[in-house]
């Protein structure tokens, strides 16, 4: 193939100019045609290890923008009447909604589940407003059972567990054998109230309180069914401080029975309690998104509208993004030694890039710097890729990764593709082979299943198959640098393809055993992870041996030294799911499956998972749970940073999946 | 996923846990929530245990400010206003879907931070690993280029000092195997660390010092009000709507064709139906017609009727065409937007489509249209390819794809409707074959000869027997050797008495598969009647 050609054509005339390109660049007029049938037949081509990279013709959208219909801020009688036109059946749909609604689908726990936490709510109602006695006399008291036993105190450690004058946290102490509860003081609703009153703390009224609980196990008997439930307290003091309790109580109710219809609590009995206290003013972090973005239309325009906005407005025929799987990244790209921001976007959608000014505010240059994409775009790093001193700008797009090369002052030239991988995720950086410039690793989640395929609809195209071991995702690439912006896949040549058929959501390079090259870990969706060491160049997955497949639904990936020992420690980002915790546990599910299996689903709800490294790039040790560290919900990026600079890292979780117009139905 | 399948070859466990991935898709897709609405966390390590390896980490995640509800994705760490802390650049998916949160950290706690560059190893020292000695411990903290999910954060390496420390000594491993020493230190500072020196240079930010205030972030108000620009010209199915009694069939014209939606009883639509009504003469110019379709009759215990959408119309003196919407053109229409779209949109009214000539889908829009935005939206049907994909987008920027295949659009229409409107998933294959070639052309072909043949046992069925002679005759076209095609041709030719056909038909699937009791027999009927009618 020839080398890359670079015409850059910008205003007039483009149709023929791109009319011409597909004539001459033959098969690359194929890759701007159809993504995904296309990717395919190019990355044939590439596999070759070849080093050449597609020379893509771009054209920027024809000048003249389009009446924008939707007004800012909706006035009166502007917003359309709904009316039922749904007249469309699915049965899988209606079969899932039925399995859904858990007391249609036979599991027991789940239904019983759903009717505590319910009550629970009516709960937290009532002891965050520990004045309403209508509240109390009426909804709380037909929750409690006659012979209703209760202790929200426990004793606390008397040395804080930590205390730098701003922030302290206190644990209460362990009792001596954890899987006895202690048992309650026997208590009637006005006993129970001052008990709540006193665990809320005195005056809740006076702050903006927040009471939530989340039921996180269920054991049934006959009559009876027992619940472990998290419990996560917040306020502030009068004073200006906030507290933050997160406590776990063990909560017996008793069945509804044929003459009472609804589920009473028998006991309540505190069995951890984790006291937070910060006595600064106001949060860590404070939201200073619009001072930061005060005079850039396009922050309000694109950003403050969510991927649900885009999705009803932007068809799947430009890859638009309802999941939100697209990413940021900072670097300095005009040589002012301050940070710049690259944001991605969905299809459609311009990727942004904005100049952080000498007063911290931002500038948006995207269209001058020449990088304001309407291709989907999963992914971005800013990288000196040619050593030149400025940071070029690597783009995991919707069929391909582009490089562009920085001319010092941030503006970037397209150099060329790489066809890449199927469904880029995230990518990362680094000289794996030492001969001074930086290679990368891309990941990628699944194949389009379907030939027209545009854009992806639901969570996979492809079922990952098992759930707990899907090996039906597609392979992840590393493109070696070869210097003056070509980039050959080297995946297989390096030993890479082990173990790379699987849903990869992230990765990150680091010299795990200190041997003084770069080795790898890949977080997959859908089962195993892989740690691959560099052998000279060569790689080999000891994720196995080195106890750190972590079978869950990997999403993220950190390195850090979190115990000040010198060895870097991992942090993953999983899936904390409460319903998977109690499904898994209950002996319906158990019957099904064989052991291993069942400790696999097990494991996969667990959450998010610190590996702490040991000596000699020795296995690494699990410590999430005593470590406190799995609850980080559905998590995104999971980070080790520290945020109080006291030396050790932090850790800080985004997380969510999907929040849409409906209430969360599952 | 309680449904994942105990046993891989448990088929209908198999099925069971693919059709509920497929269910969850579709949920989803009608803006069902799952794990929304979680709240982001932050875990605060308490330091180490004399004795022990293990930190302990406390959940802060409320007092820290960062538990926001949004759906996050994406997490940059940088000290942006150079204050001595870490910031966070956070990208959600949900609005507000870009945050920047300042560490607002008050502790009496110091922080240095470092900036390498490379000599002998890559530039930006990516893979870098630097530990500073302190008066109390060592710090190590290695330089990446992305991590986390679908992030990078900034390449200034930040070390915090706690509130006494003073700096030992920096050493770093420069990739490549490297060790050098750095002097020149301080707390509170930013340094330069190029490779080969020894000296850190000491770097200040110039201008003064940063000052961003805090304010509540909301995602912008959007009303249900769109104008939705297609990137393409989308074919249409057949639209049937009623009007004077009779059922009309939208049809390609000269003229575009604004198609709206309305109901009596929506004051919306009224001036909706009144503002184009006033400018008629400049939408005629434009080449516009317009067609009001009144849906009173198709909610479920409407409040409208066929009377009051006629009177309403009549009283604004209606200049173009008018009648009532079908229910099936409502579910196509609905249909062809779910193909399209990833979040359904429920229909509301007003609702309008624009339509080319040959009929089809330039824009949807939803509420009233102000006459300006469709004047110029009226030019669209008569502009390139090219311009409809620009016009599409909200802000303007660059390509490297081409607007999508008309034939891959065409199957996706035709895969989105077979399952309940094959005749349509027919109509499309049939506009994308003459425009294929090769193994793609060889598909469709079988694809069609199968749905005509499925559609022809369908018309049989109803007894509409020319009609399963068309489809058969169609089906093999396309699959002149199959058995089963000529047996249910003979019986749709017998069903209308074309007895000689009939037998040929009888006659030639058995000599394609000779074993078929029912063909023999339905010969043996033919040769019967034709005897009797002899």
């Amino acid at each position: 193939m020839a080398r890359p050609t670079r015409k850059r054509k910008t205003g007039d005339g483009r149709a023929r100019l791109l009319r011409g390109n597909l004539v001459a660049a033959g098969i690359v007029a194929g890759v701007l045609v159809i993504i995904l049938i296309i990717n395919k037949r190019v990355r044939e081509i590439a596999k070759d290890e070849s080093d050449e990279l597609l020379p893509i013709q771009w054209r920027q959208t024809s000048p003249g923008s389009r009446p924008f219909l939707e007004p800012q801020e909706p006035g009166e009688g502007s917003s359309p009447v709904a009316f039922a036109a749904d007249q469309s059946t699915n049965t899988a749909l209606r079969q899932e909604m039925a399995l859904a609604n858990p007391t249609a689908s036979g599991w027991e726990s789940e239904a019983l589940s759903k009717s505590a936490s319910v009550a629970l709510k009516t709960l937290a109602k009532a002891m965050l407003a520990p004045h309403e006695d209508a509240l109390w006399t009426n909804e709380v008291a037909a929750l409690i059972a006659e012979e209703f036993t209760c202790d929200l105190t426990l004793p606390v450690e008397s040395t804080p567990l930590f205390d730098d004058g701003v922030f302290s946290v206190r644990r209460s102490i362990a009792p001596s054998d954890s899987t006895k509860s202690r048992p309650g003081v026997p208590s009637d609703l006005g006993g129970f109230r001052r008990l709540a009153a006193q665990f809320v703390g005195a005056k809740p009224t006076e702050s903006a309180a927040r009471l939530t609980f989340k039921i996180e196990g269920i054991a049934i008997r006959d009559q009876s069914f027992e619940t472990r439930v998290s419990v996560e307290l917040v306020r502030r003091d009068a004073a200006g401080g906030s507290r933050q309790q997160n406590a776990v109580w063990n909560c017996e109710w008793d069945k509804p029975t044929a003459e009472r219809a609804t589920l009473r609590v028998r006991s309540i009995i505190q069995t951890s309690q984790e006291e937070v206290y910060r006595t600064a003013p106001g949060p860590i972090f404070q939201d200073c998104t619009l001072s930061a973005m005060a005079q850039q239309e396009s922050f309000r325009a694109q950003f403050l509208r969510g991927n649900a906005y885009w999705a009803q407005r932007l068809s799947i025929l430009e890859g638009t993004s309802f999941l939100g799987h697209h990413g940021l990244t900072i670097g300095d790209v005009n040589g002012d030694r301050l940070d710049d921001l690259y944001v991605c976007d969905g299809g459609g959608l311009p990727n942004r890039l904005y100049l952080q000014n000498k007063d911290g505010t931002l500038l948006d240059v995207s269209l001058q710097s020449g990088v304001d994409w309407l291709e989907y775009t999963p992914a971005a790093l800013l990288v000196d890729l040619d050593n030149d001193g400025d940071q070029d700008l690597v783009l995991a797009t919707v069929a391909m990764i582009l490089f562009m090369k920085n001319d010092g002052d941030g503006k970037f030239a397209l150099a060329g593709a790489h066809s890449g991988v199927a469904q880029a995720r995230s990518m990362c950086a680094g000289d794996y082979d030492g001969d001074g410039d930086l290679d990368l690793f891309v990941c990628s989640y699944t194949n389009p299943n379907k030939a027209t395929g545009f854009g992806t609809r639901g969570v996979t195209s492809t079922i990952p198959s098992p759930y707990h071991d899907a090996n039906n995702g597609s392979p992840n690439a590393l493109l070696e640098n070869h210097g003056k912006f070509r980039f050959a896949e080297v995946t297989k040549k390096v030993g890479l393809d082990e173990n790379n058929s699987r849903f990869s959501f992230a990765a990150s390079w680091e010299d795990y055993d200190l041997d003084g090259d770069l080795d790898l870990y890949v977080a997959n969706d859908f089962g195993r992870n892989c740690l691959y060491r560099n052998e000279d160049g060569m790689f080999r997955d000891l994720a196995s041996e080195l106890g750190v497949e972590d079978t869950a639904s990997g999403m993220s990936v950190s390195w850090g030294d979190c115990n000040g020992d010198g060895r870097p420690d991992l942090y993953v980002g999983n899936m904390y799911s409460a319903a998977g915790q109690r499904i898994t546990y209950q002996r319906r599910f158990e019957d099904k499956r064989e052991e291993a299996q069942l400790r696999a689903l097990r494991r996969m709800a667990r959450g998010n998972t610190l590996f702490l490294g040991s000596e000699k790039g020795g296995p690494f040790s699990d410590v999430s749970e005593a470590a406190h560290v799995t609850m980080g919900r559905w998590a995104w990026s999971s980070l080790f940073t520290d945020l109080n600079n006291d030396g050790r890292l932090d850790l800080v979780v985004g997380n969510g999946f999907l929040t849409n117009r409906k209430a969360d139905d599952l | 996923m309680s449904q994942s399948p105990a046993n891989a070859s448990d088929q209908s466990a198999l099925s069971r846990y693919v059709a509920s991935w497929n269910a969850l898709n579709t949920m989803l897709g009608r803006g069902g929530s799952f794990s929304g609405r979680e709240r982001n966390c932050v875990f605060l390590n308490c330091g180490v245990p004399a004795g022990s390896r293990q930190p302990h980490f406390a959940n802060i995640s409320a007092v820290s400010g960062f538990d926001f509800p949004d759906d996050a994705r994406a997490i940059a760490l940088v000290d942006w206003d150079h204050d001595g802390d870490m910031d966070l650049w956070v990208c959600n998916r949900t609005a507000p879907r870009l945050r920047f949160l300042n560490n607002n950290l008050t502790e009496s706690s110091q922080s240095v931070a470092v900036l390498l560059e490379g000599a002998s190893c890559n530039r930006d020292a990516i893979g870098a690993r630097v530990t500073l000695e302190t008066s109390t411990g060592v710090l190590t903290r290695t330089l990446h280029a992305g991590d986390g999910y679908l992030s990078q954060s900034s390449k200034w390496l930040h070390f915090g000092l706690g509130a006494e420390a003073s700096l030992a000594s920096l050493e770093v491993h420069w990739p490549g195997g490297k060790k050098e020493r750095f002097s020149g230190l301080s707390p509170g500072g930013r340094f330069l660390l190029k490779q080969g020196r020894g000296n850190a240079t000491p770097w200040r930010r110039p201008g003064p010092a940063v000052k961003l205030t805090p304010e509540p972030l909301h995602a912008s108000e959007s009303s249900a009000v769109a104008q939705v620009l297609l990137p393409r010209r989308i074919p249409t199915p057949s639209l049937q709507y009623r009007a004077g009694g009779k059922s009309e069939e939208i049809e390609a014209g000269q003229e575009s064709l604004l198609v709206v939606l309305f109901a009596s009883w929506c004051p919306n639509c009224q001036t909706e139906l009144e503002n184009l009504a006033a400018h008629a003469e400049q939408l005629r110019t434009a080449n516009l017609k317009v067609l009001a379709l009144a849906v009173d009759e198709l909610e479920e215990g409407g409040l409208g009727s066929r009377a009051k959408s006629s009177k309403l119309l009549s009283k604004l003196r209606w200049p173009f065409s008018s009648g009532t919407a079908t229910p099936q053109l409502l579910a196509k229409m609905e249909h062809l937007t779910d193909a399209l779209f990833e979040l359904r949109t429920p229909f509301s009214v007003p609702s309008s489509f624009l339509l080319d000539g040959q009929r089809n889908l330039i824009a949807i829009y939803r509420g009233p249209i102000p006459t300006d935005t469709l004047l110029h939206d009226a030019k669209l049907p008569a502009t390139s390819s090219t311009d409809i994909r620009d016009r599409s987008v909200p802000f303007p920027g660059k390509w490297y794809t081409l607007h999508p295949e008309r034939t891959a659009l065409l199957e996706l229409l035709a895969d989105h409707f077979q399952p309940r409107y094959p005749d349509e998933a027919v109509h499309f294959l049939e506009l994308a074959l003459p425009q294929l070639t090769g193994d793609g052309a060889a598909a469709v072909q079988r694809r069609l000869g199968q749905l005509h043949f499925y559609l022809g046992g369908q018309a049989l069925a109803a007894n509409r027997s020319a009609q399963a002679e068309t489809h058969i005759r169609a089906a093999l076209k396309f699959g002149p050797a199959s058995a089963r095609a000529h047996h249910d041709l003979g019986i749709a030719l017998f069903n209308q008495g074309n007895l000689r056909a009939a037998e040929t038909a009888f006659l030639k699937s058995l000599e394609l598969a000779p074993a078929n009791p029912s063909a023999s027999k339905n010969l043996e009927s033919v040769r019967r009647a034709l005897q009797s009618a002899r």
